[in-house]
């Protein structure tokens, strides 16, 4: 039987090759970006035609730029680390060739085929699971999303929105709306963590 | 001394403490990590931390770059190819360590 190391050292590996995930302030732009971008498409939109048409790439470069700055904080505030290369080859991979596939089908299937449960909804409950046990474990709130999103599967067969259009606007900034809360939560788990103190700041030779 | 009890004693110290193995620990996961992140991470004062990666440089398993980013000095830290054998090497040790333990007899 392999020993494992305690679960603290576990935890400060896992942080540490996934260190720019967990800066979970980050993703707060690019979620709300996505928010406004479902929003834009919407009637309730309050700005004009041309100004819908401008808002996602507004809201993209926004989003980005704002993720980018927030980098600089945790960089200045919590320290820099280098990322090992190709230490993510694998989940890369996966990434491109299994996960954002099967999100861009579901979303097709979900808009165009307007089937009666929200195909997207289970797919991204797995992708949001497989994405927190990807990237260092922890962050329970995810496993809280990915229920709803499984949950919200069933939404329009109950007749709680209407498939098609509805649906993807409800997905998407649902997508968003975890993208902000999940980052704060993000946020929070790194501080706790990265304000240890004391935890090996003991008494002894150097 | 039997044997298990004189495998422990060669457990490889500067590894072992445990200051140092979660530094160790938190390097193997990176390229390099900078004096502030490794802070953060085990709660240490600046003078221990400095302290055990001055240790871990001496060993031979860490390397210390100071710099200057912009006008502000920036200290990084990486393992070197002997440090990363050497955490292996610890963790492969501790478990021959455990099983071993299991396989103790008690003395006649």
């Amino acid at each position: 039987m392999t020993v494992q190391p305690s679960p603290d050292l576990r935890r400060l590996h896992a942080i540490t090759a996934n260190y720019f995930f967990w800066q979970g302030l980050r993703w707060v732009p690019p979620g709300a970006a996505l928010i406004l971008f479902v929003w834009s498409t919407m009637p309730s939109f309050p700005l004009p035609a041309a100004w819908r048409d401008a808002t996602p790439w507004f809201a993209l470069t926004l989003g980005l730029v704002a993720s980018w700055l927030i980098g600089k904080y945790y960089a200045h505030t919590y320290g820099y680390v280098r990322s090992l290369p190709g230490m993510h080859a694998r989940r890369n991979a996966v990434k491109w060739s299994v996960v954002y596939p099967m999100i861009a089908l579901a979303l097709m299937v979900d808009g165009l085929l307007k089937p009666s449960i929200i195909v997207s909804g289970l797919v991204f409950a797995v992708s949001i699971e497989a994405y927190r046990r990807s990237t260092g474990g922890g962050r329970r709130h995810y496993v809280l999303a990915s229920v709803l999103f499984a949950a919200a599967t069933f939404a329009p067969a109950l007749g709680l929105v209407q498939p098609g259009r509805d649906v993807l606007a409800l997905v998407l900034g649902s997508l968003g709306g975890v993208y902000m809360i999940g980052g704060v939560f993000d946020h929070l788990e790194l501080r706790r963590v990265l304000q240890a103190r004391g935890d090996y700041d003991h008494v002894e030779t150097v | 001394m039997s044997k298990p009890f004189k495998e422990f004693t060669a457990i490889d110290r500067v590894v072992h403490e445990p200051a140092r193995l979660a530094l160790l620990t938190a390097l193997s996961a990176c390229e390099s990590a900078d004096f502030l992140y490794l802070q953060r991470l085990t709660g240490l004062s600046k003078g221990n931390l400095s302290g055990h990666l001055t240790k871990l440089e001496g060993a031979g398993l860490v390397q210390i770059d100071k710099h200057f980013v912009g006008k502000v000095p920036q200290t990084t830290a990486r393992l070197t190819d002997e440090g990363r054998t050497a955490i292996a090497q610890y963790w492969q040790h501790v478990d021959r360590l455990r099983e071993a333990s299991f396989r103790l007899a008690p003395d006649t």
